[in-house]
Parts: structure tokens; sequence; C-alpha cells
């Protein structure tokens, strides 16, 4: 079990993953530094709001969903990708190095197969939202769909970055770890 | 049937290592496509995967988190465990009685256990082990205190209670004030029977000058569990809200106050922050589809029956309920567990007229005893990777610590006022 929150990208010792990837995570970093901070800017707003500003505007909360919504799914995406993700790891107190490589790959193509699939099926619903809106915004629930397929796209194209990783023995620096697994 | 083959196929997936969140969704949807009404829509997944967290009220969840984040990196934390050291450190154990009184300050602040655990754990973990604690003791001493985080408010758990049986959250915050504290009481007096045993030492009894001192450094973060309490009793600002003021405060205090926290160290503290909100929200999402299958299979209702056929005495029934709690929490994790299980006990409390407070208190405290034993004990397994030792030896060690949760647990079924005293002294009686 990795402890979320600790370990964080690409400080194993090995080299840096190449420069395309890295602008990959960094937008990625500041996609989620921004959902936060707009997470906590409408919450702390709502309250100024009320005692010291008193516009007309009412739907902090909403907005404040939304960046949720999109926190919840990029996280998870930045989450696996660093392994900082909740996982069980029994295998790992009794398997030898070879077998443990090898539930890696499987685990991790289980993991691809499902977000491609989120991708694929979550597709449809961006139309389905379209048509709900969002109350006090001009937003619908499309931004929370597209928030949901956003960070499975995201987990796709990391896995798959790992898998190349894999493929080259490390040679692509594709993957936040650079050292065989 | 469907329902059990996803069960044994989420333990096989979380057994081999799959991702906890993703291995519920991937039981979820073979459960969905095998269901006997011909399969269903797997559309049904997306849809209740962002269903699950479009929650006004979960927005606190980040936010506590990004509050014990900010609370470590701004040198709250620090000061908190020097305080503790100061006030407790004379007594046996002296390294085990400080991490839990840290522990119990923090788990007034930061409402996630595994933020407690991670803070505390990387620092006073090490320390003990320098002072010739066994390592599996110390990693078992950090995640026994870091269970109080869930349970005395704030409280994520609590929180998501509130929000799938529409109690009030501010009672139920104050529902896990005395079983936390009588669970930390039972702890203190652990680790100093097991240090008087092991010859753990004491530290010099620091003069009051010191004390003082020490107080005075740390009353900045020592004020942090007041402030909320007194923000939501007085109606000023809401739960939620609290939890956001709370990381503002922070900021001002690590960045302006203490000064530990730099600015262009706020990036790595909000992405950190971030990312674990990601994926302890991934886990409330994940538990969408599989508690949507649930209930689209009626086996909230079976089990509800099941339940209700053993006895009509309410205590009979929070013995099982008890008993059911305790062997899902050695399968889930809390939080999902909430999901998936909350809306099948409703029912019973309903019908057999128990306290709505008392059987909220008595679900969270039972889960999060989930957390401190194998094989899905998130907080053994996060102290022993802290601690770099066996989850054998901290299950092991965890055990005095697990015995006493569960007496606590058990006062709290025979007693309901270990549990609605407060809210009733605090917020009056009726409506829950």
């Amino acid at each position: 079990m990795i402890p979320p929150g600790t370990g964080p990208a690409g400080t194993d010792g090995g080299a840096p993953p190449i420069a395309p990837v890295r602008a990959l995570h960094r937008a990625t970093a500041w996609l989620l530094v921004a959902a936060l901070v707009a997470v906590l800017g409408f919450t702390v707003a709502q309250v100024l709001d009320r005692y010291l500003v008193k516009s007309a505007f009412n739907a902090h909360d909403q907005y404040a969903r939304v960046a949720l919504v999109l926190l919840t799914f990029v996280g998870i995406a930045a989450g696996i990708r660093d392994r900082a993700n909740v996982r069980i790891e029994l295998l790992a107190h009794f398997a030898s190095a070879r077998v443990r490589a090898a539930a890696s790959v499987v685990l991790d193509l289980a993991t691809l197969a499902m977000s491609v699939l989120l991708l694929v099926v979550g597709w449809r619903l961006l139309e389905i939202g379209e048509s709900q809106p969002i109350m006090g915004t001009p937003l619908t629930y499309r931004s929370m769909y597209a928030a949901l397929l956003a960070g499975m796209g995201l987990l796709a194209v990391f896995l798959s970055l790992r898998f190349v990783h894999r493929l080259t023995g490390g040679r692509s620096r594709t993957d936040v770890r650079t050292g065989a697994e | 049937m469907i329902v059990a083959l996803s069960v044994a196929l989420f333990l096989l997936l979380l057994l081999v290592g799959l991702d906890v969140g993703f291995s519920m969704l991937v039981a979820a949807l073979i459960g969905l496509l095998l269901h006997p009404s011909g399969g269903i829509d797997p559309a049904i997944v997306p849809l209740t995967l962002v269903s699950a967290v479009d929650s006004e009220a979960l927005v606190a969840v980040p936010l506590f988190v990004l509050a014990g984040e900010i609370m470590n990196h701004g040198g709250l934390t620090k000061r908190l465990i020097d305080w503790s050291m100061a006030m407790v450190g004379h007594f046996r154990g002296a390294l085990s009685q400080a991490a839990m009184t840290t522990n119990l300050v923090m788990a007034g602040i930061s409402g996630s256990a595994v933020s407690d655990a991670t803070a505390t754990g990387a620092i006073l973990i090490p320390a003990m082990k320098d002072d010739g604690y066994k390592p599996g003791y110390a990693a078992a001493v950090i995640a026994a205190g870091a269970m109080l985080g869930p349970i005395i408010p704030p409280s994520i758990p609590m929180l998501v209670y509130a929000i799938l049986s529409n109690l009030s959250i501010g009672r139920l915050f104050l529902a896990g004030v005395v079983p936390g504290l009588l669970l930390f009481a039972g702890f203190v007096v652990l680790c100093a029977l097991i240090a008087r045993r092991r010859g753990y030492a004491a530290r010099e009894r620091a003069p009051w000058a010191a004390r003082l001192r020490e107080t005075r450094s740390a009353s900045w973060a020592l004020m942090v569990p007041v402030l909320i309490v007194a923000g939501i009793r007085s109606g000023l600002i809401t739960e939620t809200e609290a939890a956001g003021v709370i990381c503002v405060y922070a900021l001002v205090v690590g960045l302006a106050i203490y000064r530990d926290l730099r600015w262009r160290e706020l990036g790595t503290v909000f992405f950190g922050a971030a990312r674990t909100s990601g994926v302890i929200l991934f886990l409330l999402a994940a538990a969408g589809p599989f508690s949507w299958l649930m209930s689209e299979s009626h086996i909230a209702t079976r089990i509800a029956q099941a339940i209700l056929a053993v006895s009509a005495d309410p205590l009979v029934i929070l013995v099982v309920v008890n008993l059911l709690l305790f062997l899902v929490g050695m399968v889930f994790e809390p939080l999902p567990a909430l999901v998936m299980f909350v809306p099948t006990l409703l029912p019973i409390q309903a019908q057999l007229g128990i306290d709505p407070i008392q059987f909220a208190a008595i679900v969270v405290v039972n889960l999060m005893i989930g957390m401190l034993h194998p094989p899905v004990g998130l907080l053994v397994l996060i102290t022993s990777a802290i601690g770099r030792c066996s989850l054998w030896s901290v299950a092991w060690e965890t055990l005095p610590f697990l015995a006493w949760s569960l007496v606590v647990l058990g006062l709290m079924t025979v007693f309901p006022e270990v549990s609605t005293a407060l809210p009733t002294l605090v917020m009056g009686r009726g409506g829950a």
C-alpha cells in the first residue's frame, strides 16, 4: 500500500521523463491545482459574499461542485500514474519479483481497459448532459461528464505511456518510474 | 447470486492488488452485464460514478485534506507534536503518549485518518524506533491514534453518512466527541501499561515555563478545533464553509505567522492535497455503480429482512448489525462501505425506533475499527509502509487497541447516551 499523498512523480532516482511527457504531467498538475483552488475559492467566496460583498451571485456551490467532480477524476488519474492510489499489496508480501512484475502488467491492462470502456460508454452522456442545466450557472451536466471523460482519458494516456516505457525497457522515458519494476 | 459473484470478484481483484476503486468498478460492471434482466446498459456506470460525488457537502472533503496538508507543511503539526511532548512527555512511553495526544488534536482539524497517519507517522514512527520501541508497536500507536481522526469532528465519514441519511451534520459531528475521547483515554492507558512492561522511557517533566512557551507557540494550531466548533455552532458558517475557512486560516498561519511555509511550496501543497482528494473521492464515486447494483438486485431488502428476522429487540439487532459491519470492515474501505450499506441499514434503524444519531455513530465507529485490522486495514497498511516494518507485526501490536475499540463500540451499543448526550446538550432535542 502506498499512502496517498506520498511519493511524488519522477522522484525515484531514475532519469526524468521526456519533455512532452513532463509537459503533460505539468499540465495535469496545474489542472488539479486549479480545480482545488476553485473549490476553495468558491467556498470561501460564499462566506465573504454573505457577510461583506452581498452580491446577487448565488451559484458558488454549483461551481464548487463542478470543480469537485473534475478534481475526483483527474485526481485518480494522477494518483494511479504516481502509484499513490489505494491498493492492497498482499501479493507483494508473498510473490517473487517476476510474479509481481507480471501481475503489475495485468493489473495495468485491466485498469486501462476499464478507463477506455468508461470513455466509450461515457461519451454518449455528453449529449444527454447538454439538456441538463446546472441551476444558476450557464453550465450543463455536460461539464460534469466531460470531467469524467477528461480523467479517464488522462488515465488511459498515462497507462499507455507506462506500457511504452516497459516495452522499450525504460529507454523511451515515458513513465514516472524508469527502473525495472 | 449476481451480487455474491460481484463481491467475490471484487475481493479477488482487491487481493491481487488492483486499485480499490477500479476493483469495485470491474466487479459492478460484470454484475450489470450478467444481470438476470438480460444485461443493463453499461452507461449506468459513468452515470452513477458522477452522481456519487456530485454533492455540495462533499466539497468539504478536499478542503479538510488541504487543511491537513497545509498544517504539515506550515509547521502547525510539528508545533503540536512539540506541545504534546511538553505536556505528556513525562509519562511512561513519552513518545507514544505524545503521538496519541497529537493525533487527538489533529483529529479536531483534518477529519481524515489517512492525512493524520501520514503526517504524524512520518515524524513520530522514526522517533519511536530510535527510542527503542518495537517498529511494529510504533506503527500500531500511530494507526490507533489516527483512527480518532474520522471519529472526532470534523469527520469525512460522518459527513458522508449525513448526506446518505439526511441527518444534521452538526449533530453527527458532536456524536463522535465522547466515543472519541473514550477511545483516546483507553489508548493512553494502554500506552502506559505497555511502556511499563517493555521499559519504554519517560522524558523529564518539562518545567511550567517550557510548557507555557510550547502552548503559546502551538496556540495557533490549538485554536483550530475551537474555531471550527464556534463557527458552525454560531450558525455563521456551514460545515463545508468551515473547511474552507480553516484552509485560509492555516495558510495565513503557515505563511505569515510561523513562516514555515514558503510561497513557492504552495503548488506542491495544493497538488499533494488535490491528488489525495482525488484518490479518496474516487473511492466514493466507484461505490456508486456497486451500490446501484445492490439496490437493483433488492439485496438491501433481503439483508434488512434477514437481520430483522433475528429478533425484535433493538439491542440484539444492534449487536447483529455490529457483527455484520465488522465483517464488512474486513473487506471494504469505510467510505465505499458507507455508500453501499447505509441505505440497507437505515430501514432497520427506522423500523426498530433506534436513535438515528446513536445508529450513525455506531456504524461510523465500527467501520473505522475496520481500518485497524487486516486484510484491508488501511491504517495498518499505511503505517507499516511509513515505518518500513512487516504488516503482520503492526497488525499484532494493534490488537490491544483493537480490543479497547471494541469495548467502546459495545458501550455505544448498550448506552445510547455515549453518542447522543452531547448533541442533545449542545443542540437540544428535536429533529435529527
